[in-house]
């Protein structure tokens, strides 16, 4: 065929969201809010300096203390100017925040498929270093295993010093394995002063799965920033 | 013994009626024949069989997941082109409803349907006649009538045939084309949009697309009583300057022929240069009359991997305007 035509670009870049989930609690105050501020600044550099996970990259962000609050809706990373957290009172209404995490993966898929936008499975991203303050965590963690073996999304939760980890193991997600069982994931726990190198590790991890196929098995890069991470 | 005396008047009588109603049938054929005949040979004209001022390039392709279903789907989109005269015409796309089982009938029926009263309506207008183009209030009102009419014979239709109306559920475009502008009214999605004189490239009309793809509002659906549905899902526009290139499509092209998104997640409206000059360029320089239904057909079947992987029904229309010097080209 002599005919050869050009690809409208925009249309075609296949989309991957990161719905980060992070707690401004009373808590997070002082050295712990400061480097996660740095860290989304170093996040958002990275990001755009990876010319086609600029462009299929779309990031949300999700703020909880006492209250929840969507600070950015899905967007690239072009329209996005990273927020500085400041630490709110005392309360950590966490459950409430991941079900607002849940229900902004969902429009934006709702969204894609109406847009005829092809996606990667997104991800949300829970970061806290405290308990929740608004109730028992089961319920959500029974939708998150039902919506995660559904390949709904993919959900990470990560503990700073002081995190009720035992909350986080619950409410984690579920992974496929190459034999076709599911695995829990377990909560992962960040060490003190490494949420630059969190950040860092999410930006590559984001990169190595926007550039995956359908149904491929993806290795993350390792996880220094983890508590008790050997090498 | 009135009938045994006059019986040969009687029969005389009998045979020149039965003459005169064989003679009217026959001429009342004879005159739709030609009528369609020569319908058929303007559009012939058009299609590339003749010399004519545009090039016409039509096609509608069943989609891959069309064909992978059990039972396959048929293609449930279609279209349609009729000629006025040697610049004007009409070209149609309608697009079945997915969910509807009998969206294939409605969109046939539709297209047919749109064009030929269009037609009628066009034909018998003072703006047609001054070679103008109308004002949006009169295009409005001939497009609402038009649209309106064929959705009342389509309810005809379904009745008599014992379909259910609301499975014959269907988006229509229609356009009305010339070298001096555009006319074009729509119920759905798809998209369609031209190129004028000076070069640029825009669209001619918004997909009216619902909350989501299934949502949208098709031919059949109830917003005609009202006033204000109406005027908020039927578009009606008038493009009031000189064009060369025009296109009209059901939503199966519209990812690799329109731009939808930009790089930053906005939505945009508008035909990508990088797929219609060089189609352009293609058929007005490359492909002889013969072989442009094929090289067309052949194009939006498997043209470069995104058309070929299209999982929906593809329809496209693309006219192009020939100039005077393009005229020997074309009959090669």
């Amino acid at each position: 065929m002599g005919l050869t035509v050009g690809m409208p670009e925009g249309n075609m870049e296949e989309k991957t969201l990161c719905c980060m989930v992070l707690d401004d609690s009373g808590s997070m105050d002082g050295s712990p809010i400061q480097q996660l501020n740095d860290g989304l600044e170093f996040f958002d550099k990275d990001i755009e300096e990876d010319v086609r996970l600029s462009n299929g990259l779309e990031l949300a962000l999700i703020k909880f203390g006492s209250d929840v609050e969507v600070i950015q809706e899905p967007a690239l990373i072009y329209d996005v100017t990273m927020p500085t957290l400041t630490a709110d009172s005392g309360l950590t209404s966490l459950n409430e925040a991941v079900r607002e995490a849940i229900r902004t993966v969902e429009d934006r898929k709702a969204y894609y498929k109406q847009s005829k936008m092809t996606y990667k499975r997104p991800w949300i991203v829970v970061l806290t270093d405290g308990a929740p303050t608004d109730g028992d965590v089961s319920a959500l963690a029974s939708q998150i295993e039902t919506d995660t073996k559904n390949g709904s999304y993919v959900l990470l939760t990560i503990g700073v010093d002081g995190a009720d980890m035992g909350t986080l193991n619950q409410m984690a997600g579920y992974i496929k394995k190459e034999d076709g069982s599911f695995e829990k994931m377990s909560a992962l726990s960040l060490e003190s002063a490494k949420f630059s190198e969190f950040f860092e590790w999410l930006s590559k991890s984001m990169a190595i799965v926007h550039a995956s196929k359908d149904g491929e098995g993806v290795t993350m890069p390792e996880p220094t920033w983890m508590k008790g991470f050997v090498a | 013994m009135f009938f045994v005396n006059h019986m040969y008047e009687i029969f005389g009588l009998f045979s020149i009626f039965c003459m005169i109603v064989v003679t009217s049938v026959a001429f009342v054929f004879l005159v739709k024949e030609s009528i369609k005949t020569k319908e058929i040979k303007e559009v012939d004209k058009i299609m590339g069989k003749e010399k004519s001022s545009w090039i016409l390039l039509a096609e509608s392709i069943i989609g891959k997941s069309h064909l992978k279903s059990t039972p396959p789907i048929p293609c449930q989109d279609s279209h349609h082109i009729q000629m006025l005269d040697g610049t004007w015409g009409i070209a149609i796309v309608s697009d079945g409803l997915g969910s509807k089982p009998l969206s294939h009938i409605g969109s046939q029926f539709v297209a047919k349907k749109t064009a030929s009263k269009l037609r009628k309506r066009v034909k018998k207008s003072e703006w047609y006649h001054n070679q103008k183009m109308p004002t949006e209030t009169e295009w409005k009102a001939m497009s609402y009538h038009v649209l309106f009419d064929v959705r009342t014979s389509l309810a005809l239709f379904s009745e008599k045939n014992k379909y259910k109306f609301n499975d014959l559920a269907c988006t229509v475009i229609a356009v009305v084309f010339s070298p001096h502008g555009l006319l074009v009214t729509h119920i759905g999605d798809g998209r369609a949009g031209y190129r004028n004189s000076a070069g640029d490239w825009k669209s001619m009309m918004t997909p009216i697309n619902g909350e989501t793809s299934s949502h949208v509002m098709p031919i059949t659906g109830n917003f005609w009583n009202n006033k204000e549905e109406t005027e908020q899902y039927v578009e009606s526009r008038v493009i009031n300057e000189p064009i060369d290139v025009f296109t009209l499509m059901s939503d199966g092209c519209e990812n690799f022929s329109y731009e939808t998104i930009n790089l930053k997640g906005e939505h945009v409206n508008k035909p990508f240069e990088g797929f219609f000059e060089p189609v352009v360029s293609y058929f007005l320089d490359e492909v002889s009359l013969e072989e442009r239904n094929k090289v067309w057909r052949d194009f939006l079947t498997n043209g470069n991997e995104m058309i070929a992987n299209e999982p929906d029904d593809k329809t496209m229309i693309v006219g192009i305007l020939q100039e005077e010097k393009n005229h020997e080209n074309a009959e090669r």
